[in-house]
């Protein structure tokens, strides 16, 4: 059914692609959320992307998934929103910086208020560190996902969500330590 | 242990999920409004063109020749681009991976400078894990480690501990990651700083005798290959606190 929609899409049908924006519009605008941090350069952004999948359709071919494909241009769109924005050649996959937090204790799980611990946590985590972790559980993107529209290998794109868990949990221990570091 | 590691990621994942529909909200309901009055036509431009009933008229130009001034810049330009080329590839590929890195124009935050080179190596599972420099102050001791490997692999290391020997005084840390890949695409570096907070190594000691130890974390399977990475060392202890920021590297302050 996806294909036929695609299909009358690629041949120009307005109707099957309004199905098409109303079907992957929450995923993608939760990716573009995420990748520009902000609800105003998001929608714009993705208003642009959108237009990009319009004119770049008929380069889709049918074989291949069509999810992954609509987040990369979404995401190729974010990066030359970010560049203009920035004035600079800023690019999501040049932040190369990671933050590598060894052993901490998996007790604190017992901590009362460790949802609570958790947000204030989030709130003081690098700028990779919250995308990352936005795309995988607030975009809901597959691993190889996060990696296509971070243009990072597989395995960096998991080692990032590793080490951003891994901040969290020693910001969760030692805040001090982060929040000195942010201010 | 597992189940305690998918509970913590169970969290997380629901308090990233409220925040961002509290940052961020919902999609724009008027997305289609405000695109559908910018949609275009997909219609190939030759049938525009044959709707409009206009065939254009094919021209013919001679082939474009270049002037011989043109040939001859280009020629330059061209054994520019290859004695560039070989000297890159001279050069050694770790030398581009730290340049690339950035490790030889930091400078430790921590310790005026006044950094120890080690160079201690291992090699493990075919990256070659090396302790570069140290340096440590009342505030931090600080590591620099970097592994080199293939570019499919994917280690780093976890639980790293700092012991300083003959007593029982044992450093957590916490560690800034830098990475590149080399020019050729072979072989990706890393650099690790791992900054040990250095309360509870006496003040009176001038001299710091350290044993490193962590083992060989592998993101591409998610487990800790078991691999102890080990170094023993001595540095120096200044006693400054004047800069009680960890260690980084350029760009890597957000």
């Amino acid at each position: 059914m996806e294909d036929a929609l695609i299909k009358r899409a690629q041949q120009g049908d307005q109707r099957a692609f309004q199905h098409m924006v109303e079907i992957y519009q929450p995923v993608a605008w939760r990716t573009a959320c995420a990748l520009l941090s902000d609800r105003g350069a998001a929608e714009d952004a993705l208003q642009e992307g959108w237009l990009d999948v319009w004119k770049g359709l008929k380069r889709y071919r049918l074989d291949s998934p069509f999810r992954p494909w609509l987040l990369v241009v979404i995401a190729n769109r974010c990066r030359k929103s970010l560049r203009s924005s920035r004035g600079s050649t800023i690019s999501l996959h040049d932040m190369a910086e990671d933050v590598l937090i060894d052993e901490q204790s998996l007790r604190l799980l017992s901590r009362l208020e460790m949802k609570n611990e958790l947000s204030q946590a989030f709130n003081h985590l690098s700028e990779q560190h919250r995308q990352i972790l936005e795309l995988r559980f607030f975009a809901g993107l597959e691993l190889t996902e996060v990696a296509m529209v971070t243009h990072v290998p597989l395995g960096t794109a998991k080692s990032r969500l590793h080490r951003a868990l891994e901040a969290l949990r020693v910001q969760m221990q030692a805040p001090q330590l982060f929040n000195a570091r942010v201010s | 242990m597992m189940e305690e590691q998918d509970l913590f990621e169970a969290h997380v994942a629901e308090v990233v999920r409220e925040h961002g529909q509290q940052r961020y909200g919902e999609p724009p309901a008027d997305m289609w409004e405000r695109l559908a009055s910018q949609l275009t036509t997909t219609t190939p431009w030759w049938r525009r063109l044959f709707a409009l009933n206009f065939i254009p008229r094919q021209v013919a130009r001679p082939p474009r020749r270049f002037a011989l001034g043109y040939k001859l810049a280009l020629l330059v330009l061209v054994l520019a681009l290859i004695g560039g080329g070989s000297a890159i590839a001279a050069t050694n590929t770790w030398e581009s991976l730290l340049n690339l890195l950035n490790i030889h124009n930091s400078a430790p935050a921590d310790s005026g400078g006044k950094y120890t080179e080690i160079h201690q190596q291992v090699k493990i599972d075919g990256a070659t894990v090396t302790l570069e420099k140290a340096s440590a102050n009342a505030t931090f001791v600080v590591v620099d480690i970097s592994i080199i490997q293939p570019v499919n692999s994917n280690f780093s290391i976890s639980n790293a501990t700092l012991t300083l020997k003959g007593t029982n005084v044992q450093l957590r840390n916490f560690s800034i990651f830098s990475q590149g890949v080399d020019p050729h695409g072979n072989m990706q570096g890393g650099i690790e700083v791992h900054n040990f907070p250095a309360k509870g190594i006496p003040s009176t000691l001038k001299t710091l005798h350290l044993h490193f130890s962590g083992s060989l974390y592998n993101a591409n399977t998610g487990k800790d290959t078991g691999q102890k990475v080990e170094f023993d060392f001595t540095i120096p202890a200044y006693a400054g606190h004047d800069a009680p920021m960890p260690h980084a590297y350029p760009g890597e302050q957000n």
